[in-house]
C-alpha cells in the first residue's frame, strides 16, 4: 500500500500500523513522487490520500489511482460535504477524519482494499505481489465488522 | 533568531554608524581647514577603508549567527524525527522509553504533539501516558511559566506543545494564556483547553473549568477576526464538541462566538448537532449568527422538523448572506417544501442568492435537476431563467457546450464546428 501525506508524523504512523499487520509499505510526501512511483510499477493494492498536499490537491488524484485498480482511502481534517461528494465522484472507497485512529484505519483500508478486489473479480487467493500478506485476515475483518 | 541577538546586531551597525558619522565629520573639518589637501584625502582612504572593515565585520558576524541558527535548527529536527519514530512505534505497542535527557526534552515533546495532532484513539492515548510518565509534561509546564533565561518564543512553544499533548495538567496555564496581550500565547490557551476536553472521558470538573476558559477569553481577548479559529479550536473538542457549543450558545457571548460554537457544530455529528443548532434557530437568531446557524445546517444536511419553519423564514431575510445560507440549508429539507421555495429564491434581487438556490437545485438530486432544467426553459422571471441556464451549462461539462459532440447540433452548428476545425 502507499501512504501520500506530506506529514511525516502521519507517514511514520502509518507505515508502522501497517507494517505490523503485514503490509507493504511505501510512503510519499507529495504527488509528484506518487505519479513517478506509478509509472515505474504496478498500483498498489490500497492508497491512504491526503487532501492538501504541497504540490496539489488529492482528491483531483483519486481518480488516477482507483482507475489503476487501487482502493483509495481519503483521509484529511478538511473534510465537508463538498469534499466528500468529490472524493466518492472520483472514485474513492472510503474518508477517515483526521485525527486517525491507527486501528479503525487499518480495519477500514483491509476492508476497502478487499472490496476493490472483489470488484475487480479477483479471488482472494489470487493476490497480486502488491497486495498485502496479511497475517490473520479473520481476525481483522472482525475488528472491522465490530468498528464499521 | 530572538530578539536579544537581533538587538546586538542593531547595537553593533550603530556603533559602527556612530563612528563612520564622527569620522566623516573629522574630516570635513579637516578639508575646511587650511593645509595639505594630500593629507586630508589620506585621511579619507583610511577612514573608508575602516568602514568597509568594520561593514565586513558585521556581515560576518550576522551570517555566522544565521548558520549557527540553522545548524542548530537542523540538529533539532534530526531530534524530532528520532522521537517521531520512537513514539511511532510506542504507538504500535512498544514498551514506553523510560527516561528522556534533558537536552532532548524539548525534540520529544514536540515529536509527541506532532503525532497527536493527527492521531486519536488507544494508539494516542499510549503516548499520552508515556508523555506524562517521561516527565515531558511537567518540563513543558515549567518551561511556559519560567520567567528567567528563556525568550517568549520558547514559552508560547512549550504552551502550544502542551495544547496538542492535552494535559489536563496544563489547564490552569490554558487558563491564564487566554488572558494574554499576545495573540500566538492565546490560540495556544484557547486550543489547549478544547484539546484538554476532547482527552477527557466525563465532563465533570474539565468541563467546567474550560467553559470557565473560554467565558474569560470572551470576556478578555476574543474579537470577531477569532472566529475561523475558534471555530476549529471548538471542532477540537471531539466528542464533546456538540455539549461545549450547546453550553456556549446559552450564554451571552459576542455574535462571532456563537457564529464559531454554529461552525463547530456544522462540522460534528449530526443528529445532536442538528438538535443544538435548532434549539439556537428557535431562540431567535439573526445576522451573522443566524447566517451560522443555516449554515452548519447545510453542511450537517439535514433541517429537523423544529427547524423547517425558521428556515424558510430566512430565505426572506433583508441579509443577503442570510438569504445565501438559507438556500443551501433547504437542500436538507423535505423536497416538496425545498423545490418550491428554491425556484422562488431563484429570482431573488441579489446574484449571489440566485446562484446559491441554483446550486441548491442542482443538489436535490434528480427532482432538483429536473427543476433546473424547467426553470431554464420556463422560469417567469429572466434572470432566473439565466441563471438556471448557466449552470446547466456548467453542470453538464465542457462536451455539452461543443456543438459537434451534441446529437441535436443543428445543420448550421455542424457547419460552423467543421468550418472551424478546418
Amino acid at each position: 500500500m502507499w501512504v501520500v501525506d506530506d506529514s511525516e508524523a502521519v507517514r511514520l504512523l502509518v507505515a508502522q500500523t501497517f507494517e505490523r499487520a503485514g503490509w507493504r509499505v511505501e510512503t510519499f510526501e507529495d504527488l509528484a513522487s506518487t505519479h513517478a512511483a506509478l509509472a515505474q510499477q504496478p498500483a498498489p493494492a490500497a492508497v491512504v490520500l491526503d487532501i492538501q498536499l504541497p504540490d496539489g490537491c488529492g482528491l483531483d488524484n483519486v481518480s488516477v489511482f482507483a482507475e489503476a485498480g487501487s482502493a483509495v482511502v481519503v483521509v484529511s481534517n478538511l473534510v465537508g460535504a463538498e469534499q466528500v461528494e468529490r472524493a466518492f465522484a472520483q472514485g474513492a472507497v472510503d474518508i477517515v477524519l483526521k485525527p486517525v485512529d491507527m486501528r479503525i484505519l487499518l480495519a477500514r483500508v483491509e476492508r476497502s482494499a478487499h472490496w476493490v478486489r472483489l470488484a475487480a473479480g479477483q479471488g482472494a487467493e489470487q493476490r497480486s505481489v502488491h497486495a498485502p500478506e496479511r497475517h490473520s485476515p479473520p481476525a481483522l475483518d472482525a475488528v472491522a465488522d465490530a468498528l464499521l | 533568531m530572538n530578539e536579544l541577538k537581533i538587538a546586538a546586531i542593531f547595537g553593533l551597525i550603530l556603533a559602527a554608524a556612530s563612528a563612520i558619522a564622527v569620522t566623516m565629520g573629522a574630516l570635513l573639518l579637516q578639508f575646511l581647514a587650511p593645509g595639505d589637501q594630500a593629507v586630508a584625502w589620506r585621511s579619507v582612504v583610511v577612514a573608508l577603508g575602516g568602514v568597509g572593515v568594520a561593514l565586513s565585520l558585521i556581515c560576518l558576524l550576522h551570517v555566522a549567527l544565521v548558520f549557527a541558527g540553522l545548524i542548530t535548527s537542523s540538529a533539532e529536527t534530526r531530534r524530532v524525527q528520532a522521537w517521531l519514530g520512537r513514539w511511532a512505534a510506542v504507538a504500535g505497542g512498544d514498551p514506553l522509553p523510560v527516561a528522556v535527557s534533558p537536552g532532548e526534552q524539548r525534540a520529544a515533546s514536540q515529536a509527541a504533539a506532532l503525532i497527536l495532532q493527527d492521531m486519536s484513539g488507544e494508539a494516542a492515548a499510549r503516548i499520552r501516558n508515556a508523555v506524562q510518565a517521561c516527565g515531558l509534561i511537567a518540563a513543558d509546564m515549567a518551561r511556559a511559566e519560567s520567567r528567567r533565561g528563556l525568550g517568549q518564543g520558547e514559552r508560547v512553544a512549550a504552551l502550544e506543545r502542551l495544547a496538542w499533548l492535552a494535559a489536563p495538567a496544563a489547564l490552569p496555564l490554558f487558563k491564564r494564556a487566554v488572558l494574554s496581550a499576545n495573540p500566538r500565547t492565546v490560540r495556544a490557551g484557547v486550543l489547549g483547553a478544547s484539546r484538554t476536553l476532547a482527552g477527557a472521558n466525563e465532563l465533570g470538573e474539565t468541563g467546567i473549568q474550560v467553559l470557565a476558559c473560554l467565558q474569560a477569553y470572551a470576556d478578555a481577548t476574543f474579537t470577531a477576526g477569532h472566529r475561523p479559529f475558534l471555530s476549529a479550536a471548538l471542532a477540537g473538542a471531539g466528542k464533546h464538541t456538540v455539549w461545549l457549543c450547546a453550553e456556549l450558545l446559552t450564554r451571552s457571548l459576542p455574535d462571532a462566538m456563537w457564529a464559531a460554537a454554529l461552525d463547530a457544530l456544522g462540522t460534528s455529528h449530526p443528529e445532536s448537532a442538528a438538535q443544538t443548532v435548532t434549539a439556537a434557530l428557535k431562540g431567535g437568531l439573526e445576522g451573522e449568527t443566524l447566517a451560522a446557524a443555516l449554515r452548519a445546517l447545510a453542511q450537517l444536511g439535514t433541517v429537523p422538523s423544529e427547524a423547517l419553519e425558521a428556515v424558510r423564514a430566512a430565505r426572506l431575510d433583508r441579509h443577503d448572506g442570510v438569504r445565501v445560507q438559507a438556500a443551501h440549508a433547504l437542500v436538507g429539507a423535505p423536497q416538496t417544501v425545498a423545490l418550491g421555495d428554491l425556484w422562488e429564491l431563484m429570482a431573488d434581487r441579489t446574484f449571489d442568492v440566485r446562484f446559491a438556490a441554483a446550486k441548491a437545485l442542482a443538489a436535490c438530486g434528480a427532482a432538483g435537476a429536473h427543476e433546473l432544467r424547467r426553470a431554464a426553459a420556463s422560469h417567469p422571471d429572466p434572470f432566473a431563467r439565466d441563471m438556471a441556464a448557466m449552470l446547466q451549462r456548467d453542470l453538464d461539462g465542457p462536451a455539452a457546450a461543443r456543438p459537434e459532440d451534441s446529437r441535436e447540433a443543428t445543420g448550421l452548428t455542424a457547419l460552423t464546428a467543421a468550418t472551424a476545425r478546418a
